[in-house]
C-alpha cells in the first residue's frame, strides 16, 4: 500500500481524498495556488506544496510543477480528482514516466474515452447502444435522406464542427430535410467556417442516466447501479439522485452490462461512469465515459455502502476489488444538491467572495462534503461550488424531506448561494413525482411560484435583530479594544463572556 | 431609545429597549416583547411568545443584511444621533475624494462653487434629513471638481453629493 499520496487538487473533492487516505493511515500531500494558501484542503493535509498563482493554467493545470511536488515530497501516488488534469492522458502518463502511481486508469483509456470518434467506434464493437445515426458527415441530400429513413424521423441535424447549441436542427419529416440541410450547412459554415452536417435520431424527452463502474488489473469488473443526473442547467449538473426514479432492476441490468462492454472496450480500470441518454421508452444510448471519480459518486457510496475513493486507492495499488457483483446491493434511496456560491435569481452568476457565518446541517442521513469553512473566501478563480450536501433514507420521498430538512438548517451569509432554488425545486410536484427530462430547469423556472414575501411580524423582527446588532456592536468595539491582545483566547470563551456582559 | 429604520425601502419608527433578558419595543402600533440568546456573533434566537427564531445579521458598511426564516432582508439604521456624529463618507479614488450623502434628506444651500479650492472640514452643502441641518463637509483639502446636486434637490443615501480633488502645488 501507498505511504504518501498527493492530491492533484482542491477544494471539496480533495478535502474528500485526504479524508480516505487518512481512514487508511496514508499520509497526505495538498497543493495550492496563490488563491488558495488557508485553503481547507490544505489546513486538512500532512503537508502541503505551494504551486502558482491563482489561475488554474499556472497552478492546478501544470502537470511539471505538479509532479515535481510529488518528487520533492516522496509520494507515491497522485490522486487527481475530478477536473483539473484528472482527465487529462498526458499528466497520467507523467506519472508513469515519474514512477508514480496515477489513481485512475491508464493514459491509453483517457485518450481513448476522451475522443468523441474513437470511443464511438471503440465500444460500437462491443454492441453497446448509440444513437443512431451518423459520426461521419453526409454529403448529399440523397444520402441524407436514406440515413434519415433508415434511423427513422425526427432526426436531429447537427454540425460537426458544433458546440454551444449552434448548428443543430430538428427535423420530423422528409419534406423538411433539403431546407433544414441548406439551413444547417449554411449556419455551420457561417458559425464554424465549416458546413459538414451528420445525422442523429432525435430522442425526445431525454434523461441523463450514469452507471458507476469499478475494475481492478485482475480482469474483475462490477457496475455499481446508475445515478440520475437529469436536472441540469447550462449542460451541468445540479441534482443527482441514486437510484433513478425509472430505472428499474430488469433496465438497471441491461444498463450495467453495457457499461461493463464499455470497459472491456477501452480495458478500463480503476473508478469509472458511463453516461447514457435514456428515453421515453426505456431504450438508452452511450453518451461518453467520464474516467475518473465523478462529483456525484457519494450518493452511489451512501446507497451502495462502499467507499469509492479507498476502492480507487486500493485498486491502483493493485489489490483485487474487495466486492464482486453480487456483494452490489442498492439499500434505499440518496439525493445530492451541489452548493454553489452563486446566484439563483441572476442567471446563476457565480458569486464568490467572504463566507462571513457558515453553519452546516447534521443529524440522521446527512452528509456535507464541503471545502469551505466560515471566514474562507471563495476565489473566483475556480469552479464556485462549496459543498455537496448528501441527505440519505430508506426511500426516496424520505430522502426528499430529509434534504429539506437539511437544506433548512444549512446557513450561508456573507455570499449569494443556490440553497434556495434547492428549496423551491424539491418542493415541485414533478420532481417530486419523478417526472422530469433534461428541460427541467427551464420549465420549471416559467411556471415558478415566486417566494412569498416576509410577513409583516417577520419584516418587524428584522428590523429589531438589526439594532439589537448595532447596539451589540458599539460594544463589541470597546470589548475589541480591551480583548485585541489576547486573540489567542478561544473564540468560545470570547462569545462566552460576551454574552454574559450583554446581560 | 428611538430609531428610524429602512427597512427593504420602506422607513419605519422604532421604540426600542433592551431589557434584563432581551428587547421591548414598538413599531407603528406593534409591540414586541422578546428574549434574546446571543448564540454566536451575528447569530441571535429570538424568542417570540412560543416561537422560538434563530436570525444571522450581517453588517456591510452602515448597512445590515437580515436572514429570517429563509428571507434575506436589507435594514439601514438612521438614529439621530449617529447621523450628527457622522462625517461625510468618503472614498478616495486616485486625488480625488467623492462625497456622498450620509442619509436620505434635501440639499438646503450649497456653500461652494465648482473649481473653488476648500479646506479639510470644511462645509460644502447644507443638507436637511429629519429636521436636522447638517454641513456635509468636505474629508480632505482641495479643488471642487463636480458639484452633482442642487439647491432644494431631494438626495437619497449614497448619492454622489461632490467631488474634490487634491491639488498637487509645485514646490
Amino acid at each position: 500500500m501507498f505511504k504518501k499520496i498527493l492530491i492533484a487538487n482542491r477544494g471539496e473533492i480533495a478535502v474528500r481524498v485526504i479524508r480516505a487516505c487518512v481512514e487508511m493511515k496514508i499520509a497526505t500531500v495538498a497543493v495550492y495556488s496563490e488563491a488558495d494558501r488557508g485553503a481547507l484542503h490544505v489546513r486538512m493535509a500532512d503537508e502541503a506544496v505551494y504551486i502558482g498563482p491563482a489561475p488554474s493554467r499556472e497552478s492546478y493545470l501544470v502537470i511539471d510543477s505538479i509532479i515535481r511536488a510529488a518528487v520533492g515530497t516522496s509520494a507515491d501516488a497522485i490522486h487527481p480528482g475530478y477536473g483539473f488534469l484528472a482527465e487529462n492522458s498526458q499528466f497520467a502518463q507523467a506519472c508513469r514516466d515519474a514512477n508514480l502511481t496515477f489513481i485512475g486508469p491508464s493514459p491509453e483509456a483517457i485518450a481513448l474515452m476522451g475522443s468523441k470518434v474513437e470511443s464511438r467506434r471503440a465500444v460500437s464493437r462491443f454492441g453497446v447502444p448509440m444513437v443512431p445515426g451518423t459520426v461521419d458527415p453526409v454529403e448529399h441530400d440523397d444520402k441524407a435522406k436514406s440515413i434519415a429513413a433508415s434511423v427513422g424521423y425526427p432526426i436531429m441535424l447537427k454540425a460537426s464542427a458544433g458546440g454551444g447549441g449552434k448548428g443543430l436542427r430538428l427535423v420530423h419529416s422528409e419534406s423538411e430535410l433539403s431546407d433544414a440541410l441548406r439551413n444547417t450547412r449554411a449556419e455551420a459554415m457561417a458559425a464554424f467556417g465549416d458546413n459538414a452536417v451528420y445525422i442523429e435520431k432525435f430522442v425526445d424527452k431525454p434523461r441523463h442516466i450514469e452507471i458507476q463502474v469499478f475494475a481492478d488489473h485482475h480482469g474483475n469488473a462490477v457496475y455499481l447501479g446508475e445515478r440520475e443526473c437529469t436536472i441540469q442547467r447550462r449542460h451541468q449538473k445540479v441534482v443527482e439522485e441514486c437510484p433513478s426514479p425509472v430505472v428499474d432492476s430488469e433496465l438497471r441490468l441491461r444498463m450495467g452490462k453495457s457499461a461493463l462492454d464499455v470497459v472491456r472496450a477501452a480495458k478500463y480500470t480503476n473508478a469509472g461512469t458511463v453516461e447514457f441518454l435514456v428515453d421515453r421508452n426505456r431504450a438508452f444510448y452511450f453518451l461518453e465515459m467520464n474516467t475518473r471519480l465523478q462529483v456525484e459518486h457519494a450518493i452511489t457510496e451512501m446507497v451502495t455502502g462502499f467507499d469509492l475513493v479507498k476502492e480507487q486507492i486500493r485498486v491502483a495499488a493493485g489489490e483485487k476489488l474487495g466486492f464482486s457483483q453480487d456483494d452490489v446491493a442498492m439499500q434505499g434511496a440518496a439525493i445530492e444538491c451541489r452548493i454553489y456560491a452563486e446566484d439563483p435569481d441572476n442567471n446563476f452568476f457565480p458569486s464568490p467572495g467572504t463566507i462571513r457565518m457558515l453553519q452546516t446541517p447534521a443529524g440522521p442521513g446527512i452528509r456535507d462534503d464541503s471545502g469551505v469553512y466560515e471566514g474562507w473566501t471563495v476565489p473566483i478563480d475556480y469552479d464556485p461550488l462549496i459543498s455537496k450536501l448528501v441527505a440519505w433514507a430508506p426511500t426516496r420521498n424520505e430522502a426528499i424531506d430529509r434534504m429539506q430538512r437539511a437544506l433548512r438548517e444549512y446557513r450561508v451569509e456573507g455570499i449569494k448561494t443556490n440553497l434556495h432554488f434547492f428549496m423551491e425545486v424539491l418542493n415541485d410536484p414533478e420532481f417530486r413525482n419523478g417526472e422530469f427530462d433534461t428541460s427541467f430547469i427551464e420549465k420549471w423556472r416559467a411556471r415558478r411560484i415566486p417566494a412569498a414575501a416576509p410577513s409583516q411580524a417577520e419584516r418587524d423582527l428584522a428590523t429589531l435583530s438589526a439594532i439589537l446588532a448595532d447596539f451589540d456592536r458599539s460594544r463589541s468595539a470597546v470589548d475589541r479594544a480591551s480583548t485585541a491582545d489576547v486573540s489567542s483566547e478561544s473564540a468560545w470563551k470570547r462569545t462566552g463572556r460576551q454574552r454574559s456582559l450583554r446581560r | 431609545m428611538q430609531y428610524k429604520v429602512v427597512i427593504d425601502g420602506e422607513t419605519v419608527e422604532v421604540a426600542f429597549e433592551r431589557t434584563a433578558t432581551g428587547i421591548a419595543a414598538k413599531i407603528g402600533d406593534r409591540t414586541y416583547s422578546l428574549d434574546v440568546s446571543a448564540v454566536k456573533p451575528g447569530v441571535y434566537l429570538l424568542n417570540w411568545g412560543t416561537r422560538s427564531i434563530e436570525v444571522a445579521v450581517l453588517s456591510i458598511g452602515d448597512m445590515f443584511s437580515v436572514s429570517i426564516e429563509g428571507h434575506r432582508i436589507p435594514v439601514e439604521i438612521l438614529d439621530g444621533r449617529r447621523m450628527l456624529q457622522r462625517t461625510i463618507r468618503s472614498s478616495d479614488r486616485g486625488g480625488a475624494s467623492e462625497m456622498r450623502s450620509p442619509m436620505p434628506g434635501k440639499i438646503i444651500r450649497i456653500l461652494t462653487t465648482e473649481g473653488a479650492e476648500v479646506a479639510a472640514g470644511q462645509g460644502i452643502v447644507v443638507m436637511e434629513a429629519m429636521k436636522m441641518q447638517n454641513e456635509i463637509k468636505s474629508s480632505m483639502a482641495g479643488r471642487i471638481q463636480k458639484i452633482a446636486v442642487a439647491e432644494g434637490e431631494t438626495v437619497q443615501s449614497g448619492a454622489l453629493i461632490a467631488i474634490v480633488e487634491s491639488v498637487i502645488r509645485p514646490d
